[in-house]
């Protein structure tokens, strides 16, 4: 690969990689297009991107976590409000419970493993949702049902390479290329991610498809500390070629850790469940 | 002797003749032709309808056949391939891994049914490998690669070489997926289907699904009329499963291959009694030219029942003349674009945009070649009745008179 | 001076006269049939599939056939009242409601397509209730839910069984419903039986909330071919900068490419038929030349020139030919008319298969005055050119051996 042959040429050069941490910030000042450094050197290639998205990642997660979001959902001709809480432990288990608007009050989801169900008070059902509505927009939100439950991962499904740093919001950040394993059940090309050096927010995200059409980005912004961890407390979700079209998530709480046995996760819970405290 | 004479009339004025007759023999060639066309048009519907989609035999569990889930698979399907192998009715088949699920892309997701195969027997089953449009049917390296047409490929925004990815529940019931590659494109003349079967490897869908299921054979026999015999043979030979043939499966080819429509009947009426208007008029303007030699007849004694009878002779004997001509011109006509096809595009913009064919085989069975010659000689004679009514209803004095 | 010839000619052999003329009018009539009651029934196969299902016209909100999302629906307001009694020639306008929507019953869920519709449209547009197979039609007083007999049986449901409806409404509310199987259904096509759950209009607005609006407004008509006329009178009406009429044909291309594609072989059939009455007007001419070769034989030798003797000829075509088809169209008018009002049924198995696709077994003939226009018109052209045969002849006859008796 490119960056391989590159840092060779320039080892004797610059020598400076084991120093990279060191410089960095002193060339933060003089830096201009980060992509310009990225392209004559490639001081990132012993960088291990793939322990930053991990890290990352391991930030949203716990051995469980209970939050409280509400999201709204933009469009041209209307607005949208919802409000939800969420309990999760591992990767394995995973219940949202919608508190408002009225009219969806008391509506829950359920994952466990592979399954996903569907609480729906006004009817007094739970329905699996078969495969056919994996794919759909997850409430009339943005996200699918897919982001919903994180069927893909982004540490194992993705190869990671830094390409370089940027500022968003005054937060110095890793640029992170990821590029999907061919066997990845994921519809993108290549996703763009950029992680705050210090404390490992996922500040943005773009995501191409294989053309290298931009179809989606994502915003963090307004970190706020959650239970002793720094997050951005809102995430936007803009698609690219949809005007007027955004979904903005409001993390309002999120504690970690907390234990949830294994049994909360049922679908008899499901109709019964309550928001905490 | 009346024999003799209705026989040597014919011959005597010979220009009439050869018009009656060549009414005769275009009037049946005409009934005929137009009934091999249409049959041709409808055999070819079917024939392609079996080759592309159907299939002559389609084999699965009854389960399955009840309710087409992927649940039911075919448990042995070794004991049903050592029993097709026997049949020579059977040309080929191939067994189908058969999934519902999802598809998606960056932009868009629609519900798919997934047919997983083997590339090198499928084709020998269905012609879907002759109608790739765009990239090829298989011969790429890639690891799963998946072959969607073109409509599927609109509605999801994609094209050849894209990525995909494919949701559907595993062997356990729960939720996989896996990125295909589309490998080729292709089109048909049913864009529903077009926009829903993808195409995947066996080996591919099973490595994601947990295991290889057989859900369904589809076996293609050697001729259109194997196909009962197939079936039955399948069905009394192997316990487990339900062989259908293509009239069962696609009830709607069924009835419209077996039967010559009622209403090209009709047509075909009409065109004989437009033949049977003109041999009326042929033969009533050529009893007006005769009625000298009638009248002769008449005043010499003949009687009015012998004229009658006479020319109606006379008609029988062009008739077995013109007839077998109109069957040599027929059958020859019908067997020459069978051979070359007709080209209807000349006429029809219609069926290129549907993307059937535009060359139509004629063909016709013997019955309606049967048929088709008793409706025609019946007509003649009917039609002969007249003018020769009229040719006696001449007072003979008057006949004789010229001018 | 021709002309008086010419006439006279014609009425002092009747009888002649009569023969030639009928087989022009033969000719005239059987085109006319064939072509008629071969349009008459692709009108009438129009009219079934388009009354099943899509309408002669549909109103939408501008943009919504290409991109069918129920946050595209249109506001009905008083539309359909100013269509209903601005445009004679519409006789319903009915508003629906159509979105996909996961069904699910107690052991099975399937993605289907929901469509509200009113009672007025149920009645007398779709005629639902004559294909009612089980249970029975949904009413205000008893709403429910009709689905076709295949999906029941992929669901496994019957009628009187409970069926939950969820999916999303409109602007991204949630929809979530459970109606009762009011009765099964037997759709014509495969697919709309398996994909298709119809539900009282007000149960649609509020299952997907959608009050006051519509995703199509279905407009029923008297006669199917003004389409177009009546198309852009409602545009006129209405605002159409907001708002797109189709018609049948913009939204069903493939069914007219399938009418097409038959018509081709029609086609044919006529051009075979052509052959056949040619053949037929041209023995009658052959005939009638045989016939006259005595007098024309007279008429050359008494001196008329050979010129004018065509002349003559000509004109006696023409006069004979206006006469044939004149009288041809008219004789075929009626039987138009009639088999218009009285199709021919059919029967057997075709007809079987006809009905189980919801269409009459029947063949109709169309009125339309372009056929006996066109036919009238080829029938003219085969005959003048046929004429021309007369015309040879008469360039070649010596008058001595036409006058041996």
């Amino acid at each position: 690969m490119i960056s391989g042959r590159w840092s060779a040429i320039f080892q004797s050069v610059t020598d400076t990689r084991s120093n990279a941490s060191f410089l960095l910030p002193i060339l933060l000042i003089a830096v201009s297009p980060p992509a310009a450094l990225a392209q004559e050197t490639d001081p990132y290639d012993d960088i291990d991107a793939t322990a930053i998205v991990r890290q990352a990642d391991q930030k949203l997660r716990g051995e469980s976590s209970y939050g409280s979001t509400s999201i709204t959902i933009v469009r041209p001709d209307y607005t949208r409000e919802l409000s939800m809480v969420s309990w999760a432990k591992g990767d394995e288990y995973y219940l949202i419970l919608i508190t408002q608007p009225a009219r969806d009050s008391g509506s829950s989801f359920l994952k466990r493993g592979k399954e996903i169900w569907n609480w729906i008070p006004t009817i007094e059902r739970t329905v699996k949702l078969p495969p056919s509505m994996m794919s759909q927009n997850w409430m009339g939100t943005d996200f699918t049902n897919d982001d919903l439950v994180r069927e893909s991962s982004i540490v194992v499904d993705y190869e990671h390479r830094v390409l370089g740093e940027e500022e968003i919001d005054g937060y110095l950040c890793w640029k992170i290329e990821l590029i999907p394993h061919q066997d990845a059940a994921v519809v993108w090309g290549k996703i763009l991610t950029w992680i705050d050096k210090k404390d490992f927010m996922q500040l943005k995200a773009e995501f191409y498809d294989e053309d290298e059409f931009l179809i989606n980005t994502m915003q963090g912004s307004e970190p706020k500390e959650f239970d002793g961890r720094l997050l951005p407390s809102v995430l936007r979700m803009i698609p690219a070629d949809k005007d007027g079209h955004l979904t903005v998530m409001r993390t309002l709480s999120l504690d970690f850790d907390l234990p949830i046995p294994d049994n909360f996760f049922t679908v008899r819970n499901m109709k019964s469940v309550r928001p905490e405290d | 002797m009346l024999i003799i004479i209705a026989w040597r009339n014919i011959w005597r004025n010979r220009l009439r003749s050869i018009v009656v007759i060549l009414s005769i023999a275009i009037g049946l060639w005409a009934g005929v032709f137009t009934m091999a066309l249409v049959n041709g048009m409808t055999e070819q519907r079917t024939r392609g309808t079996i080759r592309t989609f159907v299939s002559h035999v389609q084999v699965h569990t009854p389960e399955y056949v009840a309710d087409p889930d992927e649940r039911y698979y075919i448990e042995d399907p070794l004991n049903l391939y050592a029993v097709l192998d026997t049949l020579t009715g059977v040309f080929a088949y191939s067994p189908r891994m058969r999934l519902g699920g999802m598809s998606s892309s960056p932009t868009g997701a629609t519900g798919v049914m997934i047919y997983g195969i083997d590339p090198d027997v499928e084709q020998t089953v269905t012609d879907i490998h002759s109608r790739i449009t765009t990239g090829s049917y298989f011969t790429s390296e890639y690891r799963n690669p998946i072959v969607v047409g073109e409509k599927l490929a609109e509605k999801l925004k994609v094209h050849e070489r894209s990525k995909i990815v494919l949701t559907f529940q595993d062997e356990n019931g729960d939720l996989t997926a896996g990125a295909f590659r589309i490998v080729g494109l292709f089109k048909t003349d049913n864009s529903v289907l077009d926009a829903t079967n993808v195409f995947v490897t066996q080996e591919s869908i099973a490595r994601l699904y947990g295991s290889l299921r057989t859900h369904e054979v589809a076996v293609f026999a050697t001729s259109l009329e194997e196909s009962v015999p197939i079936r039955e043979a399948v069905n009394q030979a192997v316990p487990d499963v339900e062989a259908r043939y293509w009239g069962q499966i696609s009830p709607e080819l069924g009835y419209t291959a077996d039967v010559l429509d009622q209403s090209l009947y009709i047509f075909v009426l009409i065109i004989l009694l437009a033949m049977a208007f003109g041999i009326v008029n042929s033969m009533l303007m050529a009893v007006l030219e005769r009625r000298h030699e009638l009248g002769m007849l008449l005043c010499i004694g003949m009687s009015k029942g012998r004229i009658f009878a006479m020319i109606v002779l006379e008609t029988v004997f062009v008739t077995s003349v013109g007839g077998p001509l109109g069957l040599a011109m027929a059958s020859g006509s019908v067997s020459f674009f069978n051979h070359r096809g007709i080209d209807l595009s000349v006429v029809g913009e219609g069926l290129q945009s549907l993307g059937m064919a535009t060359v139509v085989y004629p063909a016709l069975g013997l019955t309606y070649y049967v048929n088709i010659t008793l409706m025609v000689v019946a007509t003649a004679l009917i039609a002969a009745l007249y003018p020769a009514r009229k040719a006696i209803s001449y007072p003979p004095a008057e006949a004789i008179r010229t001018l | 001076m021709l002309l008086k010839i010419a006439w006279r000619n014609i009425w002092r052999s009747r009888r002649r006269s009569m023969i030639t003329m009928s087989s022009i009018l033969f000719a005239v009539f059987f085109a006319v049939a064939m072509r008629s009651l071969q349009f008459g029934t692709y009108d009438r196969l129009i009219e079934n599939v388009v009354n099943s299902f899509s309408g002669y016209i549909q109103l939408h909100q501008k943009g919504y056939w290409d991109d069918q999302i129920l946050d595209n629906a249109m506001a009905v307001q008083d539309i359909p009242e100013l269509i209903s009694r601005e445009i004679e020639e519409v006789i319903g306008v009915y508003p629906r409601i159509e979105n996909f929507a996961l069904a699910a019953s107690n052991e099975k869920t399937r993605g289907v397509l929901v469509v509200g519709i009113d009672e007025g449209q149920a009645e007398n547009m779709l005629g639902l209730s004559t294909k009612i197979t089980s249970g029975k039609m949904f009413t205000s007083a008893s709403p429910g839910v009709l689905i076709g007999e295949r999906l029941a049986k992929n669901l496994r449901v019957s009628a009187g069984d409970t069926l939950i409806l969820i999916g999303q409404g409109y602007h991204g509310r949630s929809a979530a419903g459970k109606y009762p199987v009011s009765g099964l259904i037997s759709f014509p096509s495969p697919t709309m039986g398996s994909s298709l759950v119809l539900l009282p209009f007000s149960e649609s607005e509020v299952l997907f909330s959608t009050f006051g609006l519509a995703t199509s407004l279905v407009i029923q008509i008297k006669n199917g071919k003004d389409v177009t006329n009546i198309r852009d009178k409602i545009l006129a009406l209405t605002d159409s900068s907001s708002i797109e009429a189709l018609t049948w044909q913009e939204m069903m291309p493939e069914l007219v490419q399938t009418i097409q594609a038959d018509s081709s072989g029609g086609m044919i059939m006529i051009m075979i038929l052509y052959l056949v009455i040619s053949f037929g007007i041209f023995g009658t001419l052959l005939m009638m030349m045989n016939e006259r070769q005595y007098e024309f034989g007279v008429m050359l030798a008494i001196g008329m020139s050979r010129l004018r003797l065509i002349g003559v000829l000509l004109v006696e075509m023409i006069f004979l030919t206006l006469g044939g088809i004149v009288s041809g169209v008219l004789l075929a008018m009626p039987l138009q008319h009639y088999f218009k009002a009285n199709p021919i049924q059919l029967a057997g198995r075709q007809a079987e298969v006809m009905e189980s696709y919801g269409w009459e077994a029947a063949m109709s003939s169309s009125t339309d005055l372009s056929i006996s226009f066109t036919h009238a018109a080829g029938v003219l052209i085969v005959t003048l050119v046929i004429s021309l045969y007369a015309v040879f002849v008469l360039s070649r006859i010596r008058p001595v051996e036409a006058m041996r008796p």
